[in-house]
């Protein structure tokens, strides 16, 4: 999969490089409008990161170019704007999807999953991780090829801790991932985390999966395979 | 009323009681110079009588004057002569040839002819007066229509002197602080008008750039805050994945992140509320707020039933307000989560939706903030890094939008409720 981070800020445009190469992606940057524009006219690519503000030109001129000439590209948005009314704006100038800076690298991954996903499969592809896998189309999924039944946030939050899997996803990330921005701020209690967290570990286990949910002490958790590690 | 109006219907009012005050003086005028003038006839005629009866000391010279003077003498005595003082004054003599009764003005004074004593009355016939009458009224009439005719011509080029002005209003009342097409320039040789139009100009063209300058500001504050908070915020992410086996290393970067996080969003709050007070969202439209308080509700369905929070509805009907659509998803997701970050375990929350308000009750596991909790940044010690702005913004949304937002704390629950302002209620009805 070919990846095009179009970003003027060098440490942010980096780590997004490093994150995407880490998950095997091959990465191509552009720090201008105009070198943007260059790759983007010569080069296909499966997935855009475009920020708007670039300090030769706007993001959203470059959306309009891709989708005139009917590249097969989906387009994430990062702005520091993050306003309603930009985000609608990008998405109807032909955007997939828009994240608001400031953003854990973490859901920039699960974006761009997602994005590439609905792109380059229309959505039907099927995921599998070991003896567990998950048809995006249908929202169901599999363990040892039987069915096992999620609630929708269950299944968001499956999909995010695979999308993000050996990475440490705080409880704070993950609640603003799956019930926004609004929620995550000033939060007491995250038992209702900790409720799904056990409640998704449960149905995983009870299927016969193996416990790939690690708890991080007072962080959050990660998604991994023990296996892995201990083969490393 | 316009001044074109008001002017029209004054000069209209100057106009009548002026010519009725012209008229009754003008008769009363006229009137006494006629008589006057009469007067003075009659006395030159009583001279010319005294004249001829003395000459020919015989009143018989008076026989030759026409019936018209009315010339009457009777003879009297002595002691009735002398007290007999001359005067003049109105009579009403019957004319055989008009059979009717005429006014006629009368001398009456004495005469002495051949040691006899007369009283002499000679009389004039006041046709003159009544004609007068006649003459001032029709006059009158005609002075009025002159009036009415160049009054009109006067209102129509008034009309026309203040055009511009009335085109400067309109210029006011259209105006559009956000429209970037230049303000015609409002042709005029009034002195008044053209400082007004140099003056309006001015007054636009500065207001427009501090708008301008006011949302580049608020645009490039955002960028410029929030892209080093993004980069800060991804080093502190990327230093987590490093420090896996220190969990007091990760629990400051934990802080380090909620801190960032925290001030993105007071920075994103504020700009948010500077926009609506600035009057960004200016597109308004009839929205449901009952509707999008559902809406949003299923979103949450989840994590109502994980805390077990109860949800119910009081009472259910549309509550239409005329908002811009992003600010309404704002107003309600900001009750609502405070309504569900707030409340207990095993809480309630009881909603309420008639035409007239909306309201949103909810049980609650904290003490309540001490001041008004609309004011900025009020929050509670158990909720420090809240960014204490959610109920400044729902104040400032329903500030714009023509409602008006009240708090009421009494026993265990804490109630937000929005209503339609008191004039826009009868609309509503």
């Amino acid at each position: 999969m070919n990846i095009l981070v179009i970003e003027d800020e060098r440490f942010l445009r980096e780590e997004m490089t490093n994150l995407l190469h880490a998950q095997h992606y091959s990465v191509e940057q552009a720090a201008t409008y105009k070198e943007g524009y260059e790759k983007l006219d010569l080069y296909e690519y499966d997935c855009m990161i475009v920020d708007i503000m670039l300090p030769d030109g706007n993001g959203l001129d470059l959306i309009h170019f891709a989708r005139k000439h009917e590249k097969a590209v989906g387009i994430i948005v990062v702005s520091a704007r993050g306003t309603v009314e930009e985000k609608i704006l990008g998405l109807e100038c032909g955007a997939d999807d828009y994240l608001a800076k400031p953003f854990s690298l973490a859901e920039l991954n699960a974006r761009i999953h997602a994005v590439i996903r609905r792109r380059c499969f229309n959505g039907s592809t099927e995921f599998r991780f070991n003896e567990i896998s998950i048809r995006h189309s249908a929202h169901q999924v599999f363990v040892h090829d039987r069915e096992v039944v999620l609630t929708r946030k269950e299944y968001d939050l499956l999909v995010y801790l695979i999308s993000n899997r050996d990475r440490i996803l705080s409880k704070e990330t993950i609640i603003e991932h799956l019930w926004g921005d609004m929620m995550s701020v000033s939060f007491n209690s995250f038992d209702f985390i900790y409720a799904h967290i056990r409640n998704l570990r449960n149905k995983l286990l009870e299927a016969g999966a193996r416990d790939y949910i690690r708890t991080v002490y007072a962080v959050g958790y990660k998604f991994c395979d023990d296996r892995d590690s201990e083969k490393a | 009323m316009t001044i074109g109006q008001k002017y029209r219907n004054f000069s209209l009012m100057l106009i009548v009681i002026a010519l009725t005050l012209g008229f009754i003086t003008e008769y009363f005028i006229y009137s006494n110079m006629m008589r006057h003038t009469t007067d003075d006839v009659l006395m030159e005629y009583r001279h010319g009588i005294e004249k001829s009866v003395a000459h020919n000391d015989s009143v018989r010279v008076l026989d030759h004057l026409t019936n018209r003077h009315r010339i009457l003498t009777k003879m009297t005595d002595r002691n009735s002569i002398r007290n007999f003082k001359e005067h003049i004054y109105d009579t009403i003599i019957y004319n055989p040839y008009a059979e009717s009764q005429i006014l006629f003005r009368a001398i009456q004074f004495p005469l002495q002819a051949r040691d006899e004593h007369y009283i002499v009355r000679f009389a004039l016939p006041a046709m003159e007066q009544q004609g007068l009458s006649l003459s001032i009224i029709l006059s009158s009439v005609c002075f009025f229509f002159i009036f009415i005719i160049t009054s009109f011509v006067g209102m129509r080029y008034m009309e026309r002197v203040t055009h511009p002005f009335y085109e400067l209003l309109a210029q006011i009342r259209n105006y559009d602080i956000r429209s970037s097409e230049p303000r015609p320039e409002v042709k005029t040789k009034v002195e008044e008008l053209q400082e007004l139009d140099r003056g309006l100009h001015g007054m636009m063209t500065r207001m427009h750039h501090d708008y301008g300058a006011l949302k580049e500001l608020m645009e490039y504050s955002s960028h410029e805050l929030q892209t080093p908070l993004a980069v800060i915020a991804m080093k502190v992410e990327q230093l987590s994945q490093l420090c896996e086996n220190n969990e007091e290393q990760l629990k400051y970067l934990l802080e380090i992140r909620n801190t960032l996080h925290r001030l993105s969003h007071m920075n994103r709050s504020v700009l948010l509320i500077s926009r609506i007070s600035s009057d960004h969202f200016y597109r308004q439209k009839e929205i449901n707020l009952e509707q999008v308080v559902g809406n949003m509700l299923s979103e949450h369905e989840e994590f109502l039933e994980t805390m077990q929070i109860a949800v119910e509805w009081e009472d259910r009907a549309p509550f239409e307000a005329k908002i811009h659509p992003v600010l309404s998803e704002m107003l309600i997701g900001n009750l609502l989560s405070n309504a569900i970050k707030y409340n207990k375990s095993k809480g309630r929350i009881v909603l309420c939706s008639t035409s007239r308000f909306l309201s949103i009750r909810n049980t609650y596991s904290n003490t309540i903030p001490e001041g008004n909790l609309f004011d900025r940044y009020v929050c509670t010690e158990d909720h420090k890094e809240a960014t204490g702005l959610g109920l400044t913004i729902v104040r400032e949304i329903c500030l714009h939008n023509e409602m008006e937002v009240t708090i009421d704390v009494s026993g265990k629950y804490f109630t937000v409720s929005i209503r339609h302002k008191p004039s826009d209620e009868h609309k509503q009805a």
